[in-house]
């Protein structure tokens, strides 16, 4: 029993109580609050596999960059002359200063701020100051700019790892891959991730906002001040009652969906691509990028997105309207993520409850719509998080 | 509770009375309502076309300019400040409370000549909540404009200095 482990290093599957077949689903607090399960899930997940990090539209031009940090890891994305999108360490090969000190600009070379060493936007060693101190046999090809292990972009959406590794993005992707097509297909052309960002940290574990983004049942209840707006300007209000066609999803390898529907008839979700990328759609449309930074510190990155064809000035309003550190919805669910990182800290009643909907999860798509699925249930319970930590477990488990 | 009949109310002006002195008490005034929680009488202080806006930075140097193509944290047309007051006045707004307080400080006033009538400030806030205190600064500026003898703002932008946000929310400066 975990609650006997005293001086032993918790073991990742010791943190899931996983009894589907007594309809029982737990998730022990130490998932949020242990400093080695976190060191583990570092390596794993951010250091060695798929993370998200940018979209092409960012990179628009030749010569565009962005640089930015993977599980504290300095990298920088650059558009080279000939179009290509390539990934870098943001690490000089000299002596280890930040070659790109901006977080986004165009530049058709990177200049060393130490000892002004000069590298292409493709990451080639162009100059070196002061030659003749080196040998003629010294070469510089030697010392381009280190590629990260893997840069692979799915539909514009540019992943990367940190370390080698045999696993392909369309295979880490695996069935999510088509939910993002459904998103995608809704424009003839790609979308374009607009200027500005907004940005906020918490004092809490990464994990509380993967789980949060694909939680639809607190909804009603936390998010009550919203609707109340909605409900006085006579706009549509979400309640426990209008979501029982809606629906969660685990698109297994840790990825899942929500999938509600518009007034209109089209599906809206919220996609989760573990570990760090949510792409929601309503109430806009948002690129939502977790960071963890400590056991219980993260910053999130949210990004607009638009569509042609649609009233971008409109739905930047409503993006700003819910969504940040000033909006009318995100700051009640920082409230949420502060008082369970409370909560967490009692060792006498560790485990939480995730076997809502257990009695009646399906395995096929409920629509012909849908793309195929590991499990399905209401929006309302707890489908995708049982996915999410079943595979959490299990790559731990491996070490992977 | 904001009734749809609320009007801009603003500061009457005396006759005579110097604009920028007014302006000044204004904006102090404006810093201590919202420092108090009394978010009716703050929102009658904006004209019915007002707008409150916090640009994001695009980058290390550059803000956000056009709203209707870049994202912003926040961009309240004045049904939206009344939505806001909504939510303020309601007890669901679950980040305000209990206890968290806070102190607005403005200072390095700079009147702009010419019309309409601005206001540059600088801004200090200080929000404790939680036994923790997190520190905003930056600039402000302020359009102000008379109605019928009233002083009204008509515009409000704020600049962040620090955009980290560590308890992922920040209330209206």
């Amino acid at each position: 029993m975990l609650e006997n482990k005293i001086s032993t290093a918790l073991q990742p599957f010791d943190c899931i109580d996983d009894r589907a077949e007594e309809e029982l689903f737990r998730v022990h607090s130490a998932v949020y609050t242990d400093e080695s399960l976190f060191d583990q899930e570092k390596r794993a997940f951010f250091q060695q596999g798929w993370v998200y990090v940018a979209h092409e539209s960012e990179l628009e031009n030749i010569n565009d960059y962005v640089a930015r940090k993977v599980m504290g890891q300095p990298i920088v994305l650059s558009r080279g002359e000939d179009g290509v999108i390539r990934g870098f360490f943001n690490r000089c090969r000299h002596r280890g200063a930040l070659v790109c000190r901006e977080e986004r600009g165009n530049a058709r070379s990177f200049v060393c701020f130490y000892h002004s060493w000069s590298y292409r936007s493709s990451g080639e060693l162009i100059g070196v100051t002061g030659a003749d101190g080196f040998s003629d046999t010294f070469d510089l090809s030697q010392l381009s700019l280190t590629p990260l292990p893997g840069v692979e972009s799915y539909r514009g959406f540019i992943f990367v790892r940190l370390s080698p590794g045999e696993q392909a993005l369309a295979e880490h992707l695996g069935l999510a891959a088509r939910y993002l097509d459904l998103i995608l297909d809704k424009s003839a052309d790609a979308i374009k991730v607009l200027p500005g960002s907004s940005q906020y940290e918490y004092q809490g574990n990464w994990k509380l906002q993967a789980e949060n983004a694909l939680d639809y049942y607190h909804v009603p209840f936390i998010h009550k001040s919203f609707m109340d707006i909605r409900r006085a300007r006579g706009e549509r209000v979400i309640g426990l009652k209008n979501l029982s066609q809606a629906l969660a999803v685990d698109l297994g390898n840790g990825h899942g969906t929500v999938i509600t529907v518009s007034a209109e008839g089209v599906p809206q979700q919220h996609l989760y691509l573990f570990p760090n990328l949510i792409v929601l759609e309503e109430p806009a449309p948002q690129i939502r990028v977790i960071h963890p930074l400590e056991l219980r510190r993260t910053r999130v990155t949210g990004y607009f997105f638009a569509r042609r064809d649609e009233d971008q000035a409109s739905l930047l309003r409503a993006y700003e309207k819910f969504y940040g550190p000033t909006g009318f919805g995100t700051p009640d669910d920082m409230e949420v993520f502060h008082s369970c990182m409370d909560g967490y800290a009692v060792t006498g009643s560790p485990w939480n409850d995730v076997s809502r909907g257990l009695h009646r999860e399906e395995t096929t798509p409920p629509h012909a719509w849908m793309p195929p699925l590991v499990s399905v249930g209401n929006i309302t319970d707890d489908t995708f998080l049982r996915g999410f930590y079943r595979h959490w477990a299990e790559r731990l488990a491996k070490g992977e | 509770m904001v009734t749809s009949s609320s009007t801009a109310i603003g500061h009457a002006l005396a006759p005579g009375s110097d604009l920028t002195n007014e302006a000044q008490r204004l904006i102090y005034h404006e810093a201590d309502l919202l420092d108090q929680g009394r978010y009716d009488e703050w929102f009658s202080l904006f004209s019915n076309t007002a707008t409150y806006w916090i640009p994001s930075w695009k980058s290390e140097f550059e803000l956000v300019e056009d709203v209707t193509k870049e994202l912003s944290y926040i961009y309240l047309t004045h049904d939206m400040l009344r939505d806001y007051v909504v939510r303020m006045n309601s007890s669901s707004a679950f980040v305000m409370g209990p206890g968290l307080r806070t102190t607005r400080l403005i200072g390095n006033l700079q009147f702009e000549d010419g019309q309409p009538m601005c206001v540059n400030s600088r801004w200090v806030m200080h929000v404790y909540r939680r036994h923790q205190s997190e520190l905003f600064s930056g600039q402000c500026k302020h359009e102000f404009v008379v109605q019928e003898g009233r002083l009204l703002i008509a515009a409000k932008r704020v600049v962040l200095i620090n955009d980290q946000f560590e308890f992922g929310h920040m209330p209206l400066v």
